[in-house]
């Protein structure tokens, strides 16, 4: 025992005196890791010099990366002293927060403008006004898009596409014709189709999620979110909207969510899908003779039933290290000829005007389609109050589309759980 | 001859504690450092000390909710733990019954799932419960009929006992596996007079380990049920786990400092629950000794 307790003392003696050394050296850690985090980065990369590196986080999937690598690669091909790293992220937002906080990132963050005025307060992202001008953004994007690039009167980024979700219907099941023309006509086509069709649908779309029912909503005179932070869910425009959706519930799987109702769209059980530009190239690669068509008319307040328009942009990350040369990467992507010919495979809605001009680029159905219903829409606010409500709008739905709470109830509960999230970001 | 340089000790010893200074105790420290700042989305990079504010806002705005996420997780460890020890236990000695035999294949066997990122199995187990379309209901419906189903996910109750078997599953350590290899004991009395006592360094600790990585489960929930099913949108979730409603808060709402006070509350509460356990069980006196 005593021999022990010798051993013991010892290493304790020891460990005292190690953690002291140890205690100063994590001390002085802490101190130059605060002293790097406090100095300000060396101004560099604010010439144009066409070599370094550029690494661009990402949510490209499938048929859309193909035709996105080609334009960067062309780039590279032009400038052989860059090199582009595409990084996809499945986590996107989460990574970038995850990074802004540790004072790192991406030089360029391609993702949906929804994100800016949050990124902005976060410092994940910074202004470009040095290397570009208003004039050259207002010469070459759509005005609307121009603005969504654009939070508290400065450039945060340049846009790439619009986008909006639609009705997509299948060729091949329906014609155009019988298309339901407001909203009290969709429920009786999606009853009296699943009646002639056991086990297929009329309609189908994610009925759980805050973004896909924006169209029913704000086309019923109802609103998530001001920019002041007024929140909008106990509105009358909002709990008919909530209705229109309970009256869903039996026409469509009570199980439904985002993927469920894209594979029943693909396997060629629903006949129609409300679903946005990133889902067509898989429709095209399932097979899918489709077309497109508006949403309904709202039968209550007989306006256009309208969808948030997001806008896809290349945003200059908040710890570019090169920001001109990442900008001109931004410049070229976005220029009209890539746009024109990265279109043509990705059918999206070029935010270059002047691509958007191009005839070969109107002849395309899909950008008819979709522009058709940007025409509708409300702009995706880009006010990080509306963080505060992606998640109480969801668990609204959810109680109301599983039957265990009224409208009413649901949205009350929300309304405070919002308020709530609001005042907490305030 | 018995007499070992407390320093030869230490040098032995540095890499791991560098290790785990680096990887454990910086950002122990660092959260604790946060939990007294004010940061959030106006105040992110630029944050300052603003005290225990945090630990105020916390214990004034700690409802109903809180303790309802917190007595569900201790619930949900509660009810994984026995699982997970019966079904290791349970296998871990069947895998070294003499009469067994392909002994390596099922070893891989069993040690594969550990290989797999939990993203892709938790994505994988969410198809299988599936309401309409899942692997699980459309065996069932062979049995039962074309319209019965199971509401594996969307009740609450049903998707609080689907995750904590998901959990218990998950959670099995692999320690159980080579402690039982020890000993090959059979007979009951064996069972509990040799194995059982040979085992219990293995386990305790095994125990103690998983059980603090059950109640912090974020991934398995998350990603199955986003912390669902939601009967309201101001009361937690089914499977709203301590984690599940700390992942919200932070990264939804971007209250880091009050979250990061959160954290160490969370900690201290684990801490004494740990400590307390080992000391009911005589691990701490009999390592000692």
């Amino acid at each position: 025992m005593g021999r022990w307790h010798r051993v013991e003392e010892e290493i304790l003696d020891g460990w005292k005196q190690w953690t002291k050394s140890a205690g100063l050296a994590l001390l002085v850690l802490l101190g130059m890791l605060a002293a790097a985090c406090g100095s300000t980065p060396e101004n560099t990369g604010t010439t144009l010099n066409r070599s370094g590196t550029i690494t661009i986080w990402h949510g490209y999937e499938g048929t859309y990366l193909d035709a996105k690598k080609a334009i960067y690669d062309a780039y590279m091909k032009q400038y052989p002293n860059v090199t582009i790293n595409l990084v996809h992220k499945p986590n996107l937002t989460d990574a970038v927060t995850a990074a802004a906080g540790a004072g790192q990132g991406p030089d360029i963050v391609a993702w949906v403008d929804d994100q800016i005025g949050k990124w902005v307060k976060l410092e994940a992202i910074k202004p470009m006004d040095q290397f570009v001008s208003k004039d050259y953004m207002n010469s070459q994007y759509t005005p609307a898009a121009v603005d969504a690039a654009t939070f508290e009167g400065k450039i945060y980024g340049m846009p790439e596409a619009v986008e909006a979700i639609t009705i997509i219907y299948n060729k091949k099941l329906i014609n155009s014709g019988q298309i339901p023309k407001t909203t009290g006509d969709l429920v009786s086509f999606a009853k009296s189709y699943s009646q002639t069709n056991p086990g297929s649908y009329g309609v189908v779309w994610n009925p759980k999620d805050a973004y896909f029912q924006a169209p029913w909503i704000y086309g019923s005179g109802g609103f998530y979110v001001k920019a002041d932070g007024t929140v909008g869910l106990n509105t009358s425009g909002t709990k008919a909207g909530f209705n229109f959706v309970a009256s869903f519930r039996g026409l469509m799987p009570a199980g439904i969510d985002y993927g469920i109702a894209d594979t029943l769209f693909k396997e060629g059980k629903a006949a129609m899908i409300i679903n946005g530009p990133w889902s067509v190239a898989d429709y095209v690669k399932a097979g899918i003779d489709y077309g497109y068509a508006t949403l309904p008319v709202v039968t209550g307040t007989q306006k256009p039933a309208s969808p948030f328009v997001g806008v896809k942009t290349l945003m200059l990350g908040g710890y570019a290290t090169n920001p001109a040369l990442a900008v001109d990467v931004m410049k070229f992507f976005t220029n009209k000829d890539n746009q024109s010919k990265m279109v043509l495979t990705t059918r999206e809605i070029p935010a270059n005007k002047l691509a958007l001009a191009d005839p070969q680029v109107q002849a395309i159905p899909d950008i008819a389609g979709f522009g058709a219903q940007v025409k509708n829409g409300v702009p995706l606010p880009n006010t990080p109050f509306m963080s505060a409500l992606w998640d109480p709008v969801a668990k609204a739905l959810e109680a109301v589309w599983t039957g265990r709470q009224s409208v009413d109830a649901a949205l009350s509960d929300a309304q405070s759980a919002a308020e709530k999230n609001v005042a907490q970001l305030k | 001859m018995y007499r070992v340089r407390a320093l030869t000790t230490l040098s032995y010893l540095s890499p791991m504690i560098i290790g785990v200074g680096l990887i454990s105790l910086y950002p122990i420290l660092y959260n604790v450092y946060i939990s007294v700042t004010n940061q959030n989305l106006y105040h992110f990079r630029h944050y300052t000390f603003v005290g225990l504010t945090n630990y105020q806002s916390l214990l004034k705005t700690v409802d109903g909710d809180f303790f309802i996420v917190l007595l569900r997780t201790f619930l949900f460890v509660a009810i994984c733990i026995p699982l997970f020890l019966g079904l290791g236990m349970l296998t871990a000695l069947a895998l070294n019954h003499p009469a067994i035999r392909f002994k390596a294949f099922w070893r891989v066997a069993l040690i594969v799932p550990w290989a797999v990122p939990s993203y892709i199995t938790a994505l994988v187990w969410k198809f299988f419960f599936n309401g309409e379309f899942g692997t699980f209901n459309q065996l069932y419906r062979l049995v039962a009929g074309p319209h019965a189903g199971l509401p594996w996910l969307s009740d609450p109750n049903w998707a609080f006992a689907s995750i904590v078997l998901l959990g218990a599953l998950q959670s099995i350590p692999t320690d159980l596996y080579e402690a039982a290899a020890v000993d090959g004991a059979t007979a009951w009395r064996q069972f509990w007079r040799i194995t059982i006592p040979l085992l219990r360094p293995a386990i305790l600790p095994a125990t103690v380990l998983s059980a603090i990585l059950t109640f912090n489960t974020l991934n398995t929930a998350y990603l199955i049920t986003t912390g669902g099913p939601f009967i309201s949108a101001a009361k937690p979730g089914a499977t709203e786990f301590v984690m599940v409603y700390a992942f919200r808060e932070a990264f939804q709402l971007f209250n880091f400092g009050y979250i990061a006070a959160f954290a160490v509350v969370i900690f201290f509460m684990l801490f004494g629950v740990t400590l307390g356990s080992l000391r009911f069980s005589g691990l701490v006196r009999e390592e000692a000794r």
